[in-house]
């Protein structure tokens, strides 16, 4: 009991001190804590898969890149508004792993990796070469920000208020993703992780419920690479490269994988880290990588497990 | 009671690739009763329980649970039918808590019976009680094995498969454990028993197998292996 109120009372201040800051930074660093609130969202959606059910991705920005492109396509060409063009991209991602899953869930681990970066790749090459619906490597420049329409007092278009527009989206995801993960459906998904074999045992339908957790997974990966499309109003390739995938893998890894909150705060570090170190050396993923291989050999459960285990947890391994 | 069998297997042949380890074993569990299969290391006892919740599916041979064929089902489908597995070594799930753990075993009873709930469980179980939020990997060894026969019988299911359940546990913990799969079985519960322990095997239950080389040598009553020395003595080393 005493737990659950303290993680509540830390979530609540956690957003208050994000949303004051917001409102006192420069529309630079606003700028770059918008960036770490969206890919803290990716980077939850990667976790439900990753830390939770044991599927290791090497391609989860597909659907961030989808859902960019599509809801991109569809307010440029298409003329959507955004209370169309938005759920057109989460839509899109949510169909395309469903349509991938019923592929790739003949893998696993390992190999799991690999049918992702290629699904990945393939995504990739078409948004490059398919250049009369993608732009091509120029990518889409001049989507504009949301508009919820003449009712709604504000509009998005200046950094300080997109920033809470996004923040609200993180909160709404964090608590939809928390519910997630702390139903039934969540437990079993960590039972999967951990036993497959057992799990069916049980009369758990495996396949179903890896299903469902990548479908889930992909639509909040897609939720955030739309988040990432209004902030630049552009959408271009590289928001579908490995690299990116490659980060949002990191930002798990660093924070904690397994927990909602560790990966928004390796996402946190990555971006100041990016940040930071882009000023003094071009060679500044060099150090996020010097940083990973630290993290790995002397907190191998992330930041989180190491920093909750060393200050407010003395009993080993208790429940999270 | 002259029902049918809950369990048939029927001279199923299992393979691990090209290692042929069943060969040819058949064996039944009458309802409300103990069946216990005995051997050494390496007989075939766990593939044994294997083959039959479908995870090493036999290549041939006929496994039938209350009069329906499983031969061809998937595992999560025939525990879903009624079969509870308590897995060699406690396997629970230590990333998850006591509760957690619990939750998702918990299936409801059927055909109008009351059924075990998390809570009656913990009656039986009262160390659980206290242990509820903790990870279940902070368990010692007795209440992590009570922990993997109360996620069996949140399960509800009317038949357990049990591997090896008094692996390493003290004596004391080995009695409680006795004295509670006889209460199972007087509620109506069959009991497959998969077994080192000789002393343990012979006391709960109602009729045993011996197996040897995938095969079943000798079957009869607990009292009637008990005095037979030569199967003690050749196929368990006794």
């Amino acid at each position: 009991m005493r737990k659950n109120h303290l993680g509540s009372v830390g979530a609540l201040a956690f957003i208050l001190i994000v949303g004051a800051l917001g409102n006192f930074l420069s529309p630079y660093d606003t700028g770059l804590l918008t960036q770490m609130l969206i890919y803290g969202v990716f980077a939850m959606s990667l976790d439900v898969l990753h830390g939770y059910t044991g599927m290791p991705s090497l391609g989860h920005a597909a659907y961030f890149g989808l859902g960019a492109y599509v809801s991109a396509i569809c307010s440029l060409k298409l003329g959507w508004p955004f209370g169309m063009a938005a759920p057109a991209g989460i839509v899109a991602a949510a169909v395309a792993a469903a349509l991938f899953h019923l592929l790739a869930l003949r893998t696993s681990k390992s190999y799991y990796l690999m049918i992702t970066l290629a699904f990945s790749q393939v995504l990739w090459s078409v948004a490059v070469s398919w250049t009369e619906l993608t732009g091509g490597d120029n990518g889409l420049p001049g989507v504009r920000r949301p508009n919820l329409g003449s009712w709604f007092p504000w509009t998005f278009a200046s950094t300080h208020n997109y920033f809470y527009f996004v923040l609200a989206i993180f909160v709404v995801s964090a608590l939809a993703l928390y519910v997630f993960v702390k139903s039934p459906f969540g437990y079993a998904l960590r039972g999967i992780r951990e036993n497959e074999m057992r799990m069916r045992a049980l009369g758990y339908n495996v396949w179903a419920y890896k299903y469902v957790a990548s479908i889930v997974s992909a639509s909040f990966a897609a939720v955030a690479g739309e988040m990432y499309m209004y902030l630049n109003s552009f959408v271009s390739p590289s928001s579908l490269s490995v690299t990116v995938s490659a980060q949002v893998l990191m930002m798990i890894l660093v924070g904690a994988a397994g927990t909602l909150f560790g990966p928004v705060l390796g996402a946190g570090v990555f971006v100041i880290l990016q940040y930071v170190l882009s000023t003094y050396t071009d060679r500044w993923l060099f150090v996020i990588g010097l940083i990973y291989v630290g993290i790995a050999l002397y907190a191998p459960q992330g930041a989180l497990v190491f920093i909750r285990d060393k200050f407010f947890a003395p009993k080993r391994g208790s429940a999270s | 009671m002259s029902a049918n069998p809950t369990l048939v297997v029927d001279d199923i042949h299992t393979y691990y690739g090209e290692s042929y380890v069943l060969q040819g074993v058949s064996l039944k569990v009458e309802p409300g009763t103990i069946a216990a299969v005995l051997g050494r290391n390496g007989v075939g006892k766990t593939t044994l329980i294997r083959s039959v919740i479908a995870f090493t599916p036999p290549r041939r041979g006929k496994i039938v649970f209350e009069n329906q064929d499983i031969t061809r089902w998937t595992s999560y489908r025939i525990a879903q039918a009624g079969m509870g597995l308590v897995p060699q070594g406690r396997r629970i799930f230590i990333s998850l808590s006591v509760r957690e753990n619990l939750e998702i075993a918990r299936r409801a009873a059927t055909g109008g019976n009351e059924g075990w709930t998390i809570d009656s469980v913990l009656d039986l179980f009262p160390r659980l009680r206290e242990r509820m939020r903790n990870s279940a990997g902070t368990l010692s060894g007795g209440e992590q094995q009570m922990l993997a026969v109360a996620r069996a019988l949140v399960g509800n299911g009317r038949l357990l498969l049990m591997d090896e359940p008094t692996e390493g546990l003290s004596p004391h913990v080995v009695e409680e454990l006795r004295q509670l799969i006889r209460r199972l079985r007087d509620g109506g519960m069959a009991i497959l028993l998969v077994e080192q322990n000789i002393n343990f095997a012979i006391e709960s239950a109602d009729y045993v197998y011996v197996m040897d080389k995938g095969k079943i040598v000798f079957d009869g009553l607990p009292s009637d292996l008990a005095a037979n020395n030569d199967v003690k003595e050749t196929y368990l080393g006794v």
